[in-house]
C-alpha cells in the first residue's frame, strides 16, 4: 500500500538507529553536517511531508557525552526530578554544540494504562523533557515530540521493575 | 396414559379403537403413521439483487395454515374422526391420580349444585389462583344461571384451570427466556377446543401486557413461547365433558395467560 | 410483516371475542407461569440441495453442509443455542426443507429446526433457501432466502443465521458483520501492529496496512467503508482515512501534529478524535472531508477516547482532568461536559452501544476490565475477570462487546467477545494476536 522510497530508507535508518542506542559506540564520530547522511529524503505523497531520519553515530555521542539519553518518569506522571534534569541538562548542552541536528522527544508509558490514555501520556511526558529543553535554551524549532504510548516498552517484564524502565522519554537525534 | 374420556364415553367401537391404540403407543407405531404433513411448498425467489434478501414469495395454497398456526394439532372439523386419528397419537402429560379424583369430585359435587338450583356463593379463595380466575368467578355468577344447564362452580372450575395447568407446566417449562426483563410480559391466548380437547383453531393472541421499552424486542418471542407451551402439550385430555360448555363457560373457550418465571 | 400479520390478528381476535362476550359466557381463564434460563437446543441439519450440482465453491451438496455448519457455529457463538448438526444429524428430502417431518425432530430434542436448501443457478450463483419451524407446534416461524455469488456462501450463511437468532430472541442481527483490529506479532519489545480486518467469525482475513508502519486504533465508519486509525506514518501518530475497497487513504489533519483515539459519527460526516500539542491532550472534530478542526474540550490533561451516541447528539469520552482518568459526557459541540463516573478505580475507553442504552467501558482497579453502565453512570456492571482486559466495542445489535485481554508477563493479547447479559467471554479466532477491535455496522 505504502511503497515509498522514503519508508524504507527512514525504516532501515530506525533499525539502524534502534540498536546505536542500545550499544553505544565508545569512540564517536564527531557530528555535523558532515557526516554520512542517507540519501536526500522525498516528500511523503500521502502526508506531504518529510520523515525524520536517525542519525546513529550522533545518538552515540549524545549517550557518551550527556550520560543517557533517557529520563524516567513516575506511574502516571510527567515531573522531572532532580537526576532528569540533571541528564537533560547534559543533552541540551549537546544539543547546543550540535547546532546542525534536531532531537525528536519520544514519550513512552508503562502497559498499566489503556492504549489512547498512554498515548496521551508519552505525549505529556515528551513534551516535559522538551518544555526542559527549550529553558536549557536549545530552540525549539529543532525540537519535536512523538508519543509513543505503551507499543514500545524497553523491559518486557509485568512487574514494577519492568514498568518502572518503560516509563520515559528519550531523546533521538535526527536530521 | 389414558385417553380422552369424552371418547371413552363416546362408543364402545371407539374403545376398542382407543385399546389398539395404546398398543401401537406403546410400541412406538404411532409416531411412524405421523399427521400427513403439508405438501412441501413452491418457493420463489424475487429477482436477482444480490446479496439483500431475496424474500420467498409464498405462494403455497395448503401451507398457510402452519404459517400462523399448528397444522398437526388443529382438527379440521369436529367430525373428521377418521382423519383426525393419525394425527391423535400424541403423548399428553396428564393430571396425575390424586388431581384426577379430586377432579372426579368436584365435578360430581358441581352435579349436585346443578341438581339443586342453589343461587351462586361468593368464590371461595382457592390458592394458585390468579387475578383472571377470580375476574371469572365473577362474570359466570353474574351471568343468569339456567337451571337445566349444568353448573360450573368455582371450585369446579378451579379444577380444570389446575388440571389444564398441570397438563401445559412441562412444556411452558421448556421455553427458552430469551432475555432480561422477557418476564414481565404476559400473553394471553384465545383456545377453542373441540370435546376431543383438540383445537378447532389455531390460538389467537387476545392480549399482552408488561411490554416497555427495555422488554419489547420480546414481545413477538414471549407471544411464540406462548404458543409452543400450549401445543407442546396438546391436546388437552381428561376433561369432564359435561364442562366442555355451560352458560357459566367451560374448557371449549380457554383463556390461558402465559408468562415466563 | 410477521410482527403486522400478528397485530391484525390480535385486534380480529379480540374483536371477536368482545363480541362474543355479549353473547356467550367468557373464556375460562388459565394461567401459566414457566420457562428455563438455558441455550435452547435447535437443530441444524445439512441444507437439502434439489441437485449436486458443482459450482464455483463446490457442489450445492456440500455447500449445503458447509451453510448449516456456519449457521450452527454463528448460533453457538452468541451463547443462547445449543445447536445440534450438522454433524451426526441426518439430512432430509428436498420437498421436506420447506415442510419438515417434524415427528422425527421432536424425538430429537431440539425445540426449532432450520432447513433450507442450497440451490444452483444458471448464472452460475446459488440461492439459499433458509427456514426456522417450531419444532412443537410445527409452526414456520421465519424465512428467508438469499441469492448469492458461490463463493459468497458465508454471507447466505451468516444472513440465515441472523435471521433465526433474531426470531428466536428478539434482539438484533449481528452475525452478518466484519471486524478489523491491530494484529499483533513479534516480541513485546518490537511487535508489528498492522490493521486487519475479517468476518465477525474469522474468516475472510485479510491485512489492511503493512507491517513496516505502526498502526493502531481503527474504527468503521458508518456504512462500514472506510476506516480511521492511527498510524506512524511519517514517525508521529497522526489519524488515516482508508477506504477498504482501494486502500486509498490520506491524512485527516495536514501537518505534523500528533492525532489519535479517530470516531465516526453516526451520519459519516465528522470524525471526533484527540489532537496532542504542548502536553495537553484535548478532543476537536472536523469535517470527514476535510476542513479546519474544531475544538471540543480545552481542560488541561487528557481528553481522549471519544465515543458518540447513536443519534449523534452527544459523546462520551475519558477525561483525567480530576486527577485520574474518569467518563464524561458532553452535547456533540462540546457543551455541557458533565462527569458519569464516580465508582471505585477509574474508568477509560468508552463506547456507546448502538441503541443508546448502555456505555461500555475499561475499568482500572487492581485488574482491567470491562463493564457496562446507563449513560448517565448508574447500573454499573463489571462483564469480564481478566487481568489486563480493554478497549470494548459493540456488536451493531448491542448485545454484545468485543475487547482485548493481555496476559500478564507475555503481553500476549487476544480478541474476546461477551455478552451485555454476563456469561462466559467468547475468544475469537485470530492468525495472530490481536488488540483494539472495532466490530462492524451489520453488512447490506
Amino acid at each position: 500500500m505504502r511503497k515509498t522510497l522514503t519508508i524504507g530508507v527512514a525504516l532501515l535508518a530506525i533499525a539502524a538507529g534502534g540498536c546505536a542506542r542500545r550499544a553505544p559506540v565508545v569512540d564517536p564520530i564527531p557530528p555535523g553536517p558532515s557526516e554520512n547522511l542517507p540519501p536526500a529524503q522525498e516528500v511523503n505523497p500521502v502526508t506531504g511531508d518529510v520523515e525524520p531520519v536517525e542519525l546513529p553515530a550522533a545518538q552515540a555521542d549524545l549517550v557518551a557525552k550527556a550520560g543517557s539519553d533517557t529520563v524516567y518518569f513516575g506511574t502516571d506522571e510527567h515531573v522531572l526530578d532532580e537526576s532528569s534534569r540533571a541528564t537533560l541538562a547534559a543533552q541540551a548542552r549537546w544539543l547546543l554544540a550540535n547546532p546542525a541536528v534536531r532531537a525528536s522527544i519520544e514519550g513512552h508509558a508503562d502497559e498499566r494504562g489503556t492504549r489512547e490514555y498512554n498515548l496521551a501520556l508519552g505525549e505529556r511526558r515528551a513534551n516535559s523533557a522538551r518544555d526542559f529543553l527549550v529553558q536549557q535554551g536549545v530552540p525549539a524549532a529543532r525540537l519535536m515530540t512523538v508519543s509513543w504510548g505503551k507499543e514500545r516498552p524497553v523491559a518486557q517484564g509485568s512487574n514494577e521493575e519492568s514498568w518502572a524502565q518503560n516509563r520515559r522519554a528519550v531523546t533521538v537525534v535526527v536530521r | 396414559m389414558t385417553l380422552d374420556r369424552a371418547e371413552i364415553a363416546g362408543t364402545g367401537a371407539a374403545i376398542v379403537f382407543h385399546v389398539a391404540l395404546i398398543g401401537a403407543l406403546s410400541i412406538g407405531l404411532a409416531r411412524v403413521s405421523s399427521a400427513p404433513e403439508p405438501p412441501a411448498m413452491d418457493v420463489e425467489f424475487v429477482e436477482e439483487i444480490g446479496i439483500q434478501a431475496a424474500a420467498p414469495t409464498p405462494t403455497p395454497p395448503a401451507s398457510q395454515a402452519p404459517e400462523v398456526g399448528e397444522a398437526p394439532v388443529v382438527e379440521p372439523a369436529p367430525a373428521a374422526s377418521a382423519s383426525a386419528l393419525p394425527a391423535a397419537p400424541r403423548i399428553v402429560p396428564t393430571p396425575n391420580a390424586d388431581a384426577a379424583d379430586r377432579l372426579k369430585r368436584e365435578i360430581e359435587r358441581s352435579r349436585e349444585q346443578a341438581a339443586r338450583p342453589v343461587p351462586p356463593r361468593p368464590a371461595p379463595r382457592v390458592s394458585r389462583l390468579g387475578d383472571d380466575f377470580l375476574k371469572g368467578i365473577k362474570d359466570s355468577a353474574s351471568a343468569s344461571p339456567k337451571a337445566a344447564a349444568p353448573a360450573f362452580s368455582a371450585s369446579a372450575m378451579a379444577s380444570i384451570q389446575q388440571a389444564i395447568r398441570r397438563q401445559i407446566q412441562p412444556c411452558a417449562d421448556r421455553q427458552v427466556n430469551p432475555g432480561p426483563g422477557a418476564n414481565r410480559i404476559r400473553v394471553t391466548l384465545n383456545l377453542r377446543l373441540s370435546r376431543g380437547g383438540r383445537l378447532v383453531r389455531p390460538p389467537e393472541v387476545v392480549r399482552t401486557s408488561g411490554v416497555d421499552d427495555e422488554n419489547a424486542r420480546y414481545e413477538d418471542r414471549v407471544k411464540d413461547l406462548a404458543v409452543a407451551a400450549y401445543v407442546g402439550c396438546a391436546p388437552l385430555s381428561g376433561l369432564p365433558a359435561e364442562l366442555y360448555q355451560t352458560a357459566q363457560g367451560g374448557w371449549s373457550n380457554i383463556n390461558m395467560t402465559y408468562r415466563l418465571p | 410483516m410477521f410482527r403486522k400479520l400478528v397485530f391484525v390478528a390480535a385486534i380480529a381476535a379480540s374483536a371477536a371475542v368482545a363480541q362474543d362476550a355479549t353473547q356467550s359466557p367468557p373464556p375460562l381463564e388459565v394461567d401459566v407461569v414457566g420457562g428455563i434460563d438455558a441455550p435452547m437446543p435447535i437443530a441444524v441439519p445439512a441444507l437439502a440441495t434439489p441437485n449436486a450440482v458443482a459450482t464455483a465453491a463446490g457442489n450445492t451438496a456440500s455447500l449445503g453442509n458447509q451453510v448449516a455448519a456456519v449457521v450452527a457455529s454463528d448460533l453457538r457463538s452468541s451463547g443462547l443455542f445449543t445447536p445440534l448438526g450438522p454433524a451426526g444429524l441426518n439430512s432430509y428430502p428436498y420437498v421436506e426443507a420447506t415442510s419438515p417431518a417434524f415427528p422425527r425432530w421432536r424425538g430429537s430434542g431440539a425445540q426449532a429446526l432450520v432447513s433450507g436448501f442450497v440451490e444452483a443457478r444458471p448464472d452460475g450463483r446459488i440461492t439459499v433457501g433458509c427456514y426456522l419451524f417450531d419444532v412443537a407446534s410445527g409452526r414456520e416461524l421465519a424465512r428467508q432466502g438469499y441469492v448469492v455469488g458461490a463463493a459468497e456462501w458465508r454471507r447466505a450463511a451468516h444472513k440465515c443465521a441472523d435471521a433465526i437468532y433474531t426470531r428466536l430472541s428478539g434482539e438484533g442481527p449481528f452475525f452478518d458483520s466484519r471486524v478489523v483490529y491491530v494484529a499483533e506479532t513479534g516480541p513485546k519489545k518490537a511487535r508489528v501492529k498492522r490493521i486487519a480486518i475479517m468476518d465477525a467469525d474469522g474468516s475472510n482475513h485479510r491485512y489492511l496496512t503493512e507491517g513496516k508502519v505502526t498502526a493502531l486504533n481503527p474504527r468503521f465508519s458508518p456504512d462500514g467503508r472506510q476506516l480511521v486509525y492511527t498510524s506512524y506514518l511519517g514517525r508521529i501518530p497522526r489519524v488515516f482515512v482508508i477506504d477498504i475497497a482501494s486502500g486509498n487513504e490520506r491524512l485527516l489533519v495536514p501537518g505534523r501534529i500528533m492525532t489519535f483515539a479517530p470516531r465516526f459519527s453516526p451520519n459519516g460526516r465528522d470524525i471526533v478524535f484527540s489532537m496532542a500539542q504542548n502536553g495537553n491532550t484535548d478532543l476537536y472534530v472536523v469535517n470527514a472531508y476535510g476542513g479546519p478542526p474544531r475544538r471540543l474540550t480545552a481542560t488541561p490533561g487528557a481528553d481522549t477516547s471519544p465515543s458518540y451516541s447513536p443519534d449523534g447528539s452527544r459523546i462520551v469520552f475519558e477525561s483525567d482532568r480530576s486527577g485520574t482518568q474518569q467518563l464524561y459526557v458532553m452535547n456533540a459541540d462540546g457543551s455541557g461536559q458533565r462527569r458519569i463516573s464516580f465508582g471505585g478505580g477509574r474508568y477509560a475507553s468508552p463506547a456507546w452501544s448502538p441503541r443508546g442504552n448502555r456505555i461500555a467501558f475499561t475499568r482500572i482497579g487492581g485488574t482491567f476490565n470491562i463493564g457496562v453502565m446507563d449513560p448517565s453512570g448508574g447500573n454499573v456492571k463489571i462483564l469480564t475477570d481478566g487481568w489486563q482486559d480493554e478497549g470494548p466495542s459493540w456488536a451493531p445489535n448491542g448485545q454484545f462487546v468485543m475487547f482485548h485481554r493481555t496476559s500478564q508477563g507475555s503481553g500476549q493479547s487476544i480478541l474476546y467477545a461477551v455478552s451485555v447479559n454476563g456469561g462466559r467471554a467468547r475468544r475469537l479466532p485470530t492468525p495472530q494476536d490481536g488488540s483494539d477491535p472495532s466490530w462492524s455496522p451489520l453488512q447490506n
